[in-house]
């Protein structure tokens, strides 16, 4: 995605930022406060409304310039930290191009002293050398953090903000009266919001990655900003950006001395807290934690395929019925989760699968192979089962066929039966035919 | 300050802390293994090697093991064993949101497991090779400092050593068949457990008991005995008989 980062080089924090954010917003929608002087938002719609990126550039450089008489740098590439790094040359990466842009900067630019310092001292300079270590060996002598700047390096979005919309339970307010009017009273607020908000995230095992503050003033306006954050934000993360907001929206003028009568705080961005990638809140010991560290460093060992969860979807066969995906990203469930699928059976599933299935015979009592006709009819009852090197075993119960008819509406139509045998050494087993053929699907152990 | 602050979702009064959570010490288990182990609940830092000698059943009791801990809230992960169906571990009631699979660990599958027992609670791994007693004894040191459980299974789990407790599958039968008819539903496993040099045996039900109008199925299957008095089916003359030692 095409990202837009403005920068105020040199901002003093203590100087309120809205008045840049709000001549920002005249000429794009969506925008993030990243930090006091440093703020990004999506390039995408605002370049084809102004007719190119450049464009959009010099609109934005101009009105900061014009409404508060300051100079900005505005940076454009494909990800956040390209565009940041961008923003300094006031730069505009072509599409495509960010990991070349990348390749030559300094290590430095990861803002990460000690890890620069390692690196260079293992004769890596440039983030393009940094880039190209794999990254499961990164992850495993470095750590997380080194693997998410790795990440970075390599003109990679850091995964973290996976948008997910707050549940508005999660959310933090506070009536005050009197009304808010004074910075340091508005600071003391902030604080004791923030740690507030901060403990019913915890509780529920949540971090969060963007922030959006709200406020009512006395006169009924209703305002609002988002912060974000790249990584899970502190609790102190929280109180400054809350601090700042304040800071800008009681001395812009905003509140025309009515003050702020209500505060509330929405996480978003929500990240369970054991897989929020650097700066855990606190960075407790919590189970979470601990198991996320652990499963990253197997992670790091194995690459990021070698831990898996699995997710419902939807299917007849088994090995249908889940997919998996690496252990991290969100548990979304599969599109074809919750839809009905006739033809697959209820009761517990094979606890082993084969794959791919394992030819097997399947014969009658006289000896000959069974068959099921075209109307799912069994030719005779299986009398034996046999598989592999393994002299055939006798059945001892058996059931089905049951049909399965698998988008017979395309080419790649699939059409088989499946029925479920008891041996006589007690192994159950699950089997289908499919074109005259017998294969093991799975079996139940 | 001033003002009071205000939680207005009716929800956030049902969600409780996670601290809440922690109950009496150790995770729990299915109340049908609770009756094997000296202690009702599955207790940190012990290891539990699980075998089976019956053609059937070993991933079930595995997979049992983990249903109610992960229920739970506990952290388990599952290594070496990618034919196991996750399916089917939902279907025996482990909550696979905190199931962390490693199908392949390869050779490194000592190391994995150590760096898994450094977070998680309960950590089940297929052994396919006799484990050294150094490694044993370095994963065992892991578990008791971390409070994990671990559960090595499959052939090479019956000469685990400094195992706290050992779980062998002696007898499995499945139910619901007919000729032609039925479903598979339900799975009576007969699990032996060695604790400490003794010895006790329950009946497992891994997916449910079934109703009683469905036991009345043959719950004797001679097969069911063939471990006994040294592999001579029929031998037991239908009850369960305990080998002695």
């Amino acid at each position: 995605m095409r990202v837009m980062v403005v920068r105020c080089p040199d901002w003093d924090e203590t100087e309120p930022f809205e008045p840049v954010v709000v001549a920002v917003e005249a000429h794009a929608a969506g925008v993030e406060i990243l930090r006091p002087g440093l703020l990004a938002f999506a390039a995408g719609g605002p370049a084809a409304y102004h007719g190119g990126e450049q464009a959009v550039a010099e609109r934005v450089i101009d009105e900061v310039a014009e409404s508060c008489g300051v100079e900005c740098g505005v940076g454009v590439a494909d990800s956040l930290f390209a565009a940041y790094l961008a923003a300094h040359r006031g730069t505009v990466v072509p599409e495509g191009g960010t990991s070349d842009y990348l390749r030559d900067l300094d290590v430095s630019a990861l803002g990460r002293p000690e890890l620069t310092s390692v690196l260079r001292r293992l004769g890596i300079h440039t983030l393009g050398a940094f880039a190209a270590l794999p990254a499961a060996s990164v992850a495993d002598r470095f750590g997380a953090d080194a693997a998410f700047a790795r990440r970075l390096a390599a003109g990679e979005d850091p995964r973290p903000p996976v948008p997910r919309t707050a549940p508005p339970d999660l959310t933090v307010t506070v009536d005050c009266d009197p009304p808010l009017e004074r910075v340091d009273v508005a600071a003391f607020t902030a604080r004791a919001l923030a740690v507030q908000s901060h403990r019913l995230l915890a509780a529920h095992g949540l971090a969060c990655s963007r922030l959006l503050v709200s406020a009512t003033t006395g006169g009924g306006a209703e305002v609002s900003r988002v912060w974000r954050h790249d990584g899970a934000l502190t609790a102190d993360g929280v109180a400054d950006r809350v601090r700042w907001q304040l800071d800008g929206w009681l001395t812009g003028g905003l509140t025309d001395g009515t003050g702020i009568v209500r505060l509330s705080l929405a996480p978003d961005g929500l990240l369970p807290q054991g897989e929020a990638q650097p700066g855990l809140w606190g960075g407790d010991g919590s189970a979470e934690a601990r198991a996320a560290r652990a499963l990253v460093r197997v992670q790091g060992l194995l690459g990021a395929e070698g831990v898996v969860t699995a997710v419902p979807d939807g299917g007849r066969a088994a090995a249908e019925r889940f997919t998996l995906v690496p252990w991290g990203e969100p548990r979304e469930p599969g599109a074809r989760h919750g839809r009905p699928w006739p033809g697959a059976l209820p009761g517990p599933g094979p606890t082993l699968w084969s794959e791919p299935p394992a030819p097997v015979s399947v014969r009658d009592a006289a000896g000959d192979p069974v068959e099921v006709t075209g109307r799912y009819l069994v030719s005779a009852p299986p009398a034996t089962v046999q598989w592999g090197r393994n002299p055939p075993v006798g059945v001892a119960e058996w059931a089905g066929p049951w049909p399965v008819s698998e988008r017979w509406w395309r080419d790649d139509a699939r059409r088989y039966a499946r029925i479920q045998v008891r041996l006589v050494d007690d192994r159950a087993v699950l089997l289908f035919v499919e074109n005259g053929r017998w294969y093991l699907e799975g079996s139940y152990d | 300050m001033a003002g009071s602050s205000v939680l207005r979702s009716p929800v956030a009064a049902m969600l409780r802390p996670a601290s809440e959570l922690a109950g009496p010490p150790g995770l729990p288990v299915h109340r049908d293994l609770a009756d094997l182990l000296p202690w009702p609940r599955l207790r940190p830092g012990t290891i539990i090697g699980v075998t089976s000698r019956a053609p059937a059943g070993l991933t079930s009791v595995v997979l049992a093991l983990l249903t109610e801990a992960s229920q739970a809230g506990a952290w388990c992960a599952l290594v070496g064993a990618r034919e196991v169906s996750p399916h089917a571990a939902a279907h025996v009631g482990v909550a696979l949101s905190r199931l962390a699979l490693v199908p392949d660990p390869g050779d490194r599958d000592d190391q994995v497991t150590g760096a898994l027992l450094e977070g998680l609670d309960v950590v089940a791994v297929r052994t396919g090779r006799p484990v050294s007693r150094r490694t044993a004894a370095r994963l065992a040191g892991k578990a008791r400092n971390r409070g994990g459980v671990l559960v090595p299974f499959g052939p090479a789990a019956t000469d685990w050593p400094d195992a706290d407790a050992r779980l062998d599958v002696i007898g499995a039968r499945w139910y619901g068949l007919d000729t032609g008819r039925g479903l598979l539903r339900h799975c009576r496993l007969t699990v032996a457990a060695t604790v400490h040099g003794r010895r006790r045996e329950a009946t497992v039900w891994p997916y449910g008991r079934p109703a009683a109008a469905e036991r009345t199925a043959p719950v004797i299957s001679l097969f069911n005995r063939r471990d006994v008095k040294g592999g001579d089916p029929g031998a037991g003359h239908g009850r369960t008989v305990s080998r002695l030692g």
